[in-house]
Parts: C-alpha cells; structure tokens; sequence
C-alpha cells in the first residue's frame, strides 16, 4: 500500500516544555512499617488541557515528553502499582532509521507469510471488541472498558488514529493494532491478538507491521507508551533494537541498553518526610 | 462510532479513464462534458465555471492554466464531479461492520490484477503524488463491489434488533439498490468513503 500523505512538512517545533511536577501522594508502606516514619513517594502524574481543533499541534512534541492524548486532555505519569509495589513508568519509543530486523524477528515475519494485513483509518467493529476483551483478559485477568466505549468520539483525537488489522485467510481478524498517526512519529495505542495462536508471535508480528508502515512514511519515531521493568506484560518492549527510554529528570531519551538506562531503572523514586509534629513537610 | 462513514455508487471504468487520458484527451473529454459539469451543483471542475470567467478567457485556456499548475488537480477534480452518479448515503455501525470484519475488506496490491474478491484503496487507485493538492482533497475511500455490499446486507440482518425499524428499513432499502444497480451496471463499483 502506498504511504498516505503527511499534510504538514516533517518539521515539528518542540512545544514549552513544562517541568515535571511532583507530588508527594503515596505514603511508603514498608517504609512506615519498619520505622514509623511518613515517608512519602513523590511520583508524576500530570494532565493538561490539549485543543484537539489546534492546526499547530504537533501530537509528536508531546509524545516526545512523555504525554499522552486523549480528546481534550494529555496525560503523563511516572508511576504505577504492579502487586502493590510502586514501579516507575519510562515512555518508550523507537528510531525507525535504526530498527533493524534480527534473525528471529525475520522468522516471525517469514512464519506469518500466511496473513494479510491492512493499514486503514481506525473503526470499532464487533470483531475487534471481541479480540480486544479476549486478549486483555487472558493477558491481564481483567477486562477493559470495550474499545466502543473509549472511542467514540474518534474525529476529535488530535492525532488521526489507523488500525494495523491482521486477517487469518480462515479465522478473519486475529489481530491489530492501534495507531496514532502524527507529522513525523506514531504512537501505539492499543494491541491485541488472538491468544490461542502464541507460536506465531502475534504481538511482535504487529509491532513489526506498525514499525514498517511508521518507516514508510518517513517517520522518525515510533512510541508504544510505558515500559514498567517488573512486569513482563511491559517489558517485552525492551527486546527491540532502536529503543529509547525517557528519562524525567533530564527530559531526554536514553538509548534502552546504555548505562544511564540502568541508572535509571535502578534508581530509587524521590521521598519527602512528613513530620506529624509540625504538620508539614520536613525539610 | 460517530465517524459519518458513507457509500456512493462509483463510476471506476470512467475514473480510471480519466487517469490515464494525456492532456488533450482529457482537454476533449471536458469540452464534451461541459455542459453537465456547468450544471452540476456543488462541483470542483472550477475551470468550467462560465458565471466567474472572463468571456474572452475559452475552456481550453482555463483548463490549461489548471493543468499546467497541477494535472493531478484536474483529474481529481473530475473525478469528484463526474465518477458519483448519487448522492452519498451514511452506512449505520452495523452494516459497515460486515464489510470490515471481512476479509475482502483487505486491498489488493495493483489496480491492473483481478481483484481477487478484494476491495480497492483509493490510495492505490490514485496516482497522485504525495504533495499533490489533490492528495489533500481526496477522502480516502475504498471502491467496493457487489459482494461487498451483500456482506452489509447480512451483517445489518444479524443485528435486526439493534436498530430502529425506521432505520433498518432505510439502510436495507439503500442496500439492496446498490446490490440491484450493480448487477445492471458493469462499470459501477460502490465507493466507502472514510470520514474524516
């Protein structure tokens, strides 16, 4: 399929940068059962109003801090619970000039010769809504709101969303994968596929899809949101080459197998004490 | 599931004609069609607008001075005023989803093979460059046939009960007289044109 047309040039601006504001909302559990000290995890956890009628938007400045887009609103966090520990959260994207195919990523291409896919303008269907609920379940032992729900209103996203939708010549869809489409980048939103046919790889077969149909628009990204270390439902995403993992602080991306991403995988989230005498925060 | 996705019949053997004429066929093809692009309501053919033109300015010279900025414009331009012989019609959530969860929905590679079944990208259709203005203006759609619209049809059926009778009927009607002008037009495709 021919690449669609960018509408805009290739340039994006960097929008203001707003400093990452930290709060000190989660109190550290096993801190204060050991020493019955209020300590406190300060994590990020930003929203901010985003007009999706801007024409000077640009969906991949914000991406590239960390955001996400929803209809009126961007998101940005640093932090989740995974088994009631809090984990940090790192935006990941990749460079698509670099990705290169290894040997086993060649084979899940070669295994999948069998399926077609298309890249077309996002629509929600019965089919998908199933898959949807059937991956997440068997996934994460949980449903999800269905992707009708959440999509409604697709024509007032700030970024155009495509699907990367796989076909079985028999089962029909077994897969997709969500994206949204900027001037120079695109931003996974959503994947699933069909659980009962894991020697096929479907996961890393789509990331692949959306990886190519990136590289053929001359994008120089490609975003999947969050890697979280200690899950493994998230950190798959450091299996691919090119990849590059925001560092908060600095608000830069770091090369995933460098040493500052181990630094900063390593590194303990910042604390402030409560002192229950002042009433305030200690200094 | 707001998205106004809509169908229109689509005239593919005169679009792909008007892709692959060179300028002074398309030059005859426009004179001879003059008087219907002037009567049109709401066309893009601005270069045979008579009512904003210069008496002493001819269609030739007019057409030229479109062709000659942008010949990808013009045809697109054609193309829009002349390959949809109906007005367009919003397909409801449920007969869209029969066409789309279907396999057929997948675009064959080359416009030139049998279709294979398969429903054609404008994108592949098209041969616009990139830049093109008419790039822009183009709503990317996917040229559909018979079958296609049978596959609507059904899906529409299935989910009887899930849509007003009032509405059912409207969408079944417009349906099964796409399905009927199909049959009796060979040349006649049915174009999904995706919202914006």
């Amino acid at each position: 399929m021919k690449p669609e047309r960018r509408e805009f040039g290739n340039t994006v601006n960097p929008r203001v940068t707003l400093a990452p504001q930290y709060s000190a909302d989660h109190l550290d559990e096993d801190h204060f059962n050991k020493t019955g000290e209020f300590l406190y995890i300060e994590t990020i956890d930003q929203e901010e109003m985003v007009d999706p009628f801007d024409e000077g938007l640009a969906p991949e400045a914000y991406w590239a801090e960390g955001w996400n887009l929803g209809y009126y609103m961007g998101y940005r966090s640093d932090f989740c619970w995974h088994i009631d520990v809090p984990c940090k959260m790192f935006p990941t994207r990749y460079r698509v000039a670099d990705f290169e195919l290894s040997r086993s990523f060649r084979r899940v291409l070669k295994l999948n010769a069998d399926l077609q896919c298309v890249v077309r303008p996002f629509r929600v269907t019965p089919a998908k809504d199933a898959l949807d609920q059937l991956h997440c379940y068997s996934r994460f032992q949980k449903l999800k709101p269905l992707l009708s729900k959440i999509y409604t209103n697709l024509r007032h996203r700030c970024a155009p969303i495509y699907e990367v939708t796989v076909f079985h010549p028999v089962r029909g869809i077994i897969a997709f994968t969500l994206i949204e489409i900027g001037h120079n980048a695109s931003y996974a939103v959503r994947t699933a596929w069909t659980p009962d046919e894991k020697p096929r790889s479907l996961g890393t077969f789509t990331f692949l899809k959306a990886v190519e149909y990136a590289r053929s628009l001359g994008f120089e990204h490609h975003y999947v949101g969050p890697t979280i270390l200690a899950d493994p439902a998230f950190s798959y995403k450091l299996r691919f080459p090119a990849c590059e993992l925001y560092e908060w602080e600095a608000n830069e991306w770091v090369a995933s197998d460098s040493e500052r991403a181990n630094a900063m995988f390593v590194a303990p989230f910042r604390h402030r004490r409560w002192d229950p005498e002042t009433n305030d925060w200690a200094e | 599931m707001n998205e106004k996705d809509t169908l229109r019949l689509f005239d593919l053997a005169l679009a792909r004609e008007i892709i692959r004429m060179d300028r002074d066929e398309l030059l005859r093809f426009v004179e001879s069609r003059e008087e219907q692009l002037r009567g049109m309501p709401g066309k893009r053919s601005v270069f045979v607008f008579s009512n904003d033109r210069v008496s002493t300015r001819t269609t030739a010279m007019v057409f030229d001075e479109f062709f000659k900025e942008d010949p990808a414009e013009v045809r697109q331009m054609l193309i829009h005023d002349l390959c949809y012989p109906n007005e367009p019609f919003e397909i409801n959530y449920y007969a869209r989803c029969g066409y789309l969860d279907h396999l057929s929905s997948i675009h064959v590679n080359s416009v030139d093979e049998p279709t294979n079944g398969g429903a054609i990208s404008s994108r592949d259709l098209l041969p616009w460059p990139e830049d093109s203005e008419a790039c822009y203006w183009t709503r990317r759609f996917d040229v559909l046939d018979r079958d296609h619209i049978g596959l609507m049809s059904e899906a529409l059926r299935k989910n009887r009960e899930k849509v007003t009778t009032e509405e059912y009927t409207k969408q079944l009607l417009t349906l099964r007289s796409m399905e009927k002008t199909l049959d009796l037009e060979p040349n006649l495709r049915v174009a999904y044109i995706y919202d914006r």
